[in-house]
């Protein structure tokens, strides 16, 4: 099975697409963080998990998988280059969108059961990113705790989102979610934990520049 | 684990002619040839010493096996002055380590590119340090455990496959993680201890119920000062029973919810099996399914590459007309294969299987989270409990400490007079036997509880060590043999262990194989260890070896050098030890290398060693024995 597929097809259009709803052309980093995101949230928002793919890296979390199927996609015609900037050899700097397409199969995926539902959290971490600032996305993966802790702990393993111990962001929503109840008696909703967890993820990504900006003063 | 590359060892008289040795060693087998009393044993011991220290209690709990700085005094001139320097590589970091032979401390390291450190304090700090970095050691002690009874095979030839205790620590280092075993470990040493404690409090009921027979005697005696005294006791015994009232049903309800806990773990841990292998089938199911959908917009749509080549014969390279790669093209999908590679490229899969398995995953997931929430509320619920526990233990602690200790030798002495008192005595080591029966219950269920889940989590792992040392095993006996994990028979042991079977039968103690299959089923067993680490840290190790090739017969020598060629062809190094005879393991192992290399993986001690007068007279054949291994 493996051998016939592509991997993260769905992920990297999905999340070409919410940016691009947002007018955001991804860079190959910020791809990799915003598939990060969401492979992090996907068991709280869709109670499934993808097999641990990402490992911590240099540059914060990094799934080759990604930038080799962003790569055929390319190639195929489903996504396009703009600002490539060939700095160094190792480092190209350049901007994913998807061409048309690219939208139609995004259109197309989305009508599939299920798959709309996976759609809606890119949008929803699309519109988190969108409101701190997508130059904050870094920021914001580098206060997510699984890949803190990994970080930290200078733990070279893939970041097991999909373990329900090892993935603390899971951990906190799934406690938060059930400590909390609505003003009308209902569950937190899903959107509101997305932009709660956010919330915090912002205040944890300030404190620590905080303390970093101390520690060197 | 270490990899050696260099020796180095200096002041080394009488034993070597100059009091020098170097060895370079090369990746693969490298040979120290020699005679009886030339060394062989002494370099070993030199390396393995450098490396880890000496072999105190800690790593042999038999004192004939332990070893140390000592072992060189009585075979050096003067060992404050000899010395050994090893440079060995621990996964991408590459040590040097100084070490005097008359003493524990380091006399310099070097550890990657940094400076040496001459500092012995210092030093010794920043080797253990290092070493821990390095090869991502919780502890010190982790390595030299390893470092003795893993990596080296001496003279003393402790076997791995039947020492139980250094078995289930190896493994479970090796395939678990160290922080797991060494909370085990601790476990098995306070299940030993209450064990030990129990059978000694039988001892002293039995001592006090025949004390009580011996003097059953009604006999009242006048109030005086020991009687007062008496009266003390008698208080602080009631309040003793009242706390330990207050214990049993404690107890009790922590020993449900431990058995609640245990349940659930299994559950959990099933669940968690199932969701990653679902999990891992969904993910592969969905790509299958966005393909599906990609190849299908490819075939309509005119603006996508796949769609140029295969309507308007188009290269999507070059964008030149060509018909034939078209053609190939065509073919190619047509047989739902990749246009340009060739390999598979597609799948039927509906959208109705990705939406079955979703719900599936979604419902099992709900489910994982209960039972992990459920798992945290009995933690805390037994955390709480366990408060309660030690509160009341140390108020009972404060009260038995004033109590005169009931010892079977005091009995009759102190309370021989007092059949009242024994018979409270009597009550409370009962009740203390009681709770020490609880105790081990309790240390027994976490402690299977605890080796359920590591072979439930490591139970892949598992097999592939066993797998990979059945193939060691099958090399040296040319035959079937499987190492197949077996309960363990002994006492107080609830778990299993890697034992070999061929033949058809099962190899549970040594005694049941012949010494030559006793020294290299436990060397075969070593080296797939060593194979195994090194593929889950992704780094190679040397094996140091005193082959005990006075063990085997002609036949089973060639076995003995395909072995080790195997372990060398893994990308391991082997340091091995052998007399210059005919017959011997060095010829057949060394065959595969040219001349030059054969040269390279010896040392000739016969030509570094001063020799006895029988061995100078038949020095001549030694040489001539040397020659036909190097060909």
């Amino acid at each position: 099975m493996e051998a016939s597929t592509i991997p993260r097809v769905k992920d990297v259009a999905f999340a070409l697409a919410a940016a691009g709803e947002c007018g955001q052309q991804l860079g190959r980093l910020p791809l990799q963080k915003m598939i990060y995101l969401a492979d992090v949230l996907a068991p709280i928002w869709r109670e499934i998990s993808k097999p641990a793919q990402f490992k911590p890296y240099y540059n914060g979390p990094y799934d080759y998988h990604i930038q080799n199927t962003v790569d055929a996609l390319v190639f195929r015609g489903f996504v396009t280059v703009s600002d490539a900037n060939f700095r160094q050899i190792k480092t190209i700097e350049c901007r994913y969108s998807l061409t048309l397409g690219g939208k139609e199969l995004v259109n197309k995926l989305t009508h599939v059961n299920g798959l709309k539902d996976d759609f809606t959290l890119f949008q929803e971490i699309a519109t988190e990113v969108e409101r701190r600032g997508w130059q904050n996305i870094k920021s914001l993966v580098y206060a997510e705790p699984t890949y803190d802790c990994a970080v930290i702990a200078q733990n070279p393993e893939r970041l097991r989102t999909e373990s329900p111990t090892k993935n603390l962001s899971r951990s906190f929503l799934r406690d938060f979610r059930d400590s909390m109840v609505g003003f009308d008696g209902k569950p937190v909703s899903r959107r509101n934990l997305v932009q709660m967890y956010f919330a915090v993820l912002s205040r944890h990504a300030t404190i620590k520049s905080e303390s970093l900006t101390k520690e060197f003063a | 684990m270490p990899k050696i590359r260099r020796v180095s060892s200096t002041g080394f008289e009488p034993i070597f002619s100059d009091g020098r040795l170097d060895l370079d060693l090369p990746s693969g087998p490298f040979l120290l040839l020699g005679g009886n009393g030339l060394g062989k044993t002494t370099t070993l011991q030199t390396v393995i010493f450098a490396l880890a220290g000496d072999a105190g209690s800690d790593i042999e709990e038999k004192t004939e096996f332990q070893w140390g700085a000592s072992y060189f005094k009585n075979r050096l001139n003067k060992p404050q002055e000899a010395e050994v320097e090893v440079e060995f590589a621990l996964g991408d970091t590459k040590i040097i380590v100084r070490r005097r032979m008359n003493s524990r401390t380091i006399r310099g390291v070097k550890i990657g590119g940094q400076a040496w450190i001459h500092d012995s304090t210092e030093a010794t700090q920043k080797y253990e340090e290092g070493v821990c970095a390095a090869g991502a050691y919780e502890c010190f002690d982790d390595f030299r455990y390893l470092v003795h009874r893993l990596c080296y095979l001496g003279e003393s030839r402790r076997s791995l496959v039947w020492d139980q205790g250094a078995q289930l620590r190896i493994v479970m280092m090796v395939c678990g993680d160290a922080e797991m075993e060494r909370e085990f470990r601790k476990l098995r040493s306070t299940l030993k201890e209450t064990d030990s404690e129990l059978r000694h409090t039988h001892v002293d009921i039995g001592s006090l119920e025949r004390r009580l027979s011996q003097i059953e005697t009604p006999k009242k005696a006048a109030r005086s000062d020991d009687d007062e005294k008496g009266d003390g006791i008698q208080i602080a015994i009631r309040i003793s029973a009242e706390l330990e009232a207050e214990l049993l049903p404690l107890s009790k309800m922590r020993l449900k919810l431990r058995e609640k806990l245990v349940a659930i773990r299994k559950e959990l841990i099933g669940i968690n099996n199932e969701l990653e292998h679902l999990q891992v089938t969904f993910s592969q199911l969905e790509d299958a399914f966005v393909l599906k959908t990609l190849r299908g917009m490819e075939n309509s749509s005119a603006a996508l590459a796949l769609h140029k080549l295969l309507i308007h014969e188009l290269c999507p390279f070059c964008t030149k007309k060509t018909t034939t790669l078209a053609a190939q093209a065509r073919e190619a999908v047509a047989q739902k294969k990749c246009p340009i590679c060739g390999q598979q490229h597609a799948s039927d899969i509906s959208a109705d299987e990705i939406g079955k398995l979703r719900q599936e995953i979604a419902a099992k997931t709900i489910r994982q989270d209960e039972l992990q929430k459920l798992l945290e509320g009995i933690e805390e619920e037994e955390a709480r409990l366990i408060s309660r526990e030690v509160n009341i233990k140390d108020k009972l602690n404060i009260i038995v400490a004033k109590l005169p200790r009931v010892q079977f030798a005091e009995v009759s002495g102190l309370v021989g007079s007092n059949p009242k008192e024994i018979r409270e005595r009597l009550r409370t080591t009962r009740t203390h036997y009681s709770q020490l029966e609880l105790k081990k219950k309790n240390l027994e269920e976490d402690m299977e509880g605890k080796y359920k889940s590591f072979s439930n989590l490591c139970a892949r792992r598992l097999s592939q060590l066993s797998a990979l040392a059945s193939e060691y095993g099958n090399k040296f006996l040319g035959a079937p043999c499987n190492f197949v994990m077996t309960p363990s028979r002994e006492r107080l042991s609830l778990f299993s262990f890697f034992v070999p079977e061929f033949e058809e039968k099962r190899r549970e103690s040594p005694e049941s194989c012949s010494e030559s299959e006793r020294f290299f089923l436990d060397i075969a067993f070593r080296m797939a260890v060593i194979v195994f680490a090194g593929l889950l840290s992704k780094t190679r190790s040397t094996f140091i070896c005193e082959t005990p090739e006075n063990a085997l017969d002609l036949a089973y020598t060639e076995n003995v050098a395909a072995m080790f060629q195997k372990f060398s062809y893994d990308g391991y190094s082997l340091l091995l030890t052998a007399n210059l005879q005919l017959g011997g393991v060095a010829k057949p192992l060394l065959d595969a290398y040219p001349k030059k290399d054969k040269e390279k993986r010896t040392i000739n001690l016969i030509e570094k060693c001063p020799l006895s007068g029988v061995q100078a007279e038949k020095k001549k054949e030694f040489m001539r024995v040397y020659r036909g291994i190097i060909g």
